[in-house]
């Protein structure tokens, strides 16, 4: 989704959900033990406490904010309150409950530090509009080591062109578990798409003679044509959009950010209310962009699927419709922001001419579905492509003597 | 050409002439004249993965209902040479 336009008007009726809770910033809690050190068991998904494991989860986060309910009673725009236009600062001063210190984060990639006077581990968990915090998040539960089995399986199916550079340096092991940014919409719409298509009548063949004077078979068609429109209700159902800029850049000559969109969908149904301690040993990615902003390229997909969703009622135009025009008409919409989770291998690869080009394998933390962009070996591709190219061309000359 | 290019120029001319005996000749001669570039175009998008992304119109759980349809019949077309409707798009993601 590279299509990013001028933010369009908000719709009227516009009511924000409170999903901030209770926590306030510093230091959070075993409610058994008092600890502050807790991570997440990703075998079961679930918060455990370093010290006495302790082991906990917290509340499905759409269920304990009234935030799925049906699509089709949506109107207006509801959004939770962790997709607040980002107007703060990413870097926030947190002081030390336990000793009294001032701790900067640096939100752009943690929403953890830790004390450097008590060693306690202070965490981000108040919502302030820099984007740090979501309304909800989805905890991983593809281990590391999985992780690592899906990059290498991948990269070892893709050795022999790979650049022998990239070859010696890859270490599957440096997989890195990312909490990145998204938008969860929901769409309650109705569509209207209009255009033409044709229904064969008949088949037949008719003999031609060509410059030559030689006569020859040839298969014509007769069809009706025919106005169409189609007009219906569509309710679309966590519609996931990347919601920082870095991502949503889709230059494949630069990055290779299409990687990391192809492995959604997450199953964001089972977000969970978000706790700073699920992202501890995990990085995480601070979301940037706001709703309006999105709020384009988020209608320009619902006009896709609507799209694809009538072609299920066009089976009769058996040569095919042409759509001319697709009115969306949005009449509610519910945005959540999320955090999904994504084991990124990256590499940057600096190319001859000094440029650079960032490679990704990504697994999604949920399904295990693994995309990714190696380096090639250009000249070793081009010999081989040489070698092809002489043996393509010798029999496309057999075969221009024998016809 | 790049190879990627070539690929994709192969798959539009393989679509217009594939439908008769003699157009299926010109696709086989003409992809055995591009085997190159088409091999290089196939390996590139291999390991860059350049042409993937998130197929969010098949993807995202969607309903449709209380569908209307209005279909008007305007005419017809006679001696048509291709199978397909010229220009239709039904398939494509960012029709109008």
């Amino acid at each position: 989704m590279s299509d990013l336009q001028a933010p369009r008007p908000v719709p009227d009726g516009e009511r924000v959900v409170r999903t901030g809770g209770d926590g306030t910033d510093g230091i959070v809690r075993c409610e058994r033990c008092g600890a502050s050190e807790a991570t997440l068991n990703v075998a079961t998904g679930m918060l455990r406490c370093n010290f006495c494991r302790f082991e906990w989860s917290t509340q499905n986060a759409l269920q304990a904010f009234d935030l799925d309910g049906a699509i089709g009673d949506l109107s207006g725009v509801v959004v939770g309150s962790g997709t607040a236009d980002v107007t703060a600062d990413p870097a926030v001063t947190l002081r030390c409950t336990a000793c009294g210190a001032d701790v900067v984060v640096d939100t752009t990639a943690a929403v953890h530090a830790r004390c450097h006077w008590c060693r306690n581990t202070l965490s981000l968990t108040e919502q302030v509009p820099n984007g740090a915090v979501p309304d909800m998040l989805l905890p991983f539960s593809v281990s590391k080591d999985e992780a690592v089995k899906h990059v290498a399986e991948f990269v070892r199916k893709r050795t022999f062109y790979a650049h022998p550079r990239f070859r010696a340096e890859f270490q599957p092991e440096n997989v890195m578990g990312v909490y990145l940014p998204y938008m969860v919409v929901d769409v309650n719409a109705h569509a209207t798409v209009t255009g033409e298509g044709e229904h064969q009548t008949r088949s037949y063949t008719v003999q031609v003679r060509d410059s030559e004077g030689k006569t020859r078979s040839e298969r014509r068609y007769d069809a009706d044509v025919y106005d169409v429109r189609r007009s219906f209700d569509l309710h679309v159902d966590d519609l996931t959009v990347e919601s920082s800029a870095q991502r949503l850049d889709r230059d494949t000559a630069r990055t290779s950010n299409n990687v990391i969109n192809t492995i959604l969908p997450f199953d964001v149904e089972n977000g969970v209310l978000y706790d700073p301690r699920y992202l501890q040993g995990f990085t995480s990615e601070r979301r940037d962009v706001d709703v309006g902003v999105l709020r384009p390229a988020v209608l320009g997909q619902v006009s896709d699927i609507a799209r694809w969703r009538v072609d299920e009622t066009i089976a009769f135009y058996d040569r095919g419709v042409r759509w001319d025009t697709t009115d969306v008409d949005v009449r509610g919409e519910r945005w959540v922001s999320a955090y999904l989770p994504v084991w990124l291998y990256s590499y940057l690869q600096t190319k001859r001419d000094g440029s650079t080009l960032l490679h990704y394998v990504a697994v999604n933390g949920r399904t295990g579905e693994t995309m990714g962009s190696v380096p090639l070996n250009v000249p070793r591709l081009a010999l081989v492509a040489s070698v092809v190219e002489v043996f393509g061309a010798a029999a496309a000359a057999v075969l221009w003597v024998l016809t | 050409m790049t190879g990627v290019q070539a690929l994709a120029a192969a798959a539009d001319v393989t679509a217009s002439l594939g439908s008769s005996d003699e157009g299926s000749g010109k696709v086989m001669l003409l992809l055995l004249l591009l085997a190159g570039p088409l091999y290089a175009g196939w390996v590139h998008l291999r390991y860059r993965n350049t042409d993937k992304r998130h197929h969010h119109e098949s993807e995202t759980r969607s309903d449709m209902l209380d569908v209307q349809a209005q279909d008007v019949r305007t005419g017809a077309r006679t001696g048509l040479r291709s199978s397909r409707m010229q220009g239709a798009n039904s398939r494509k993601v960012r029709a109008p």
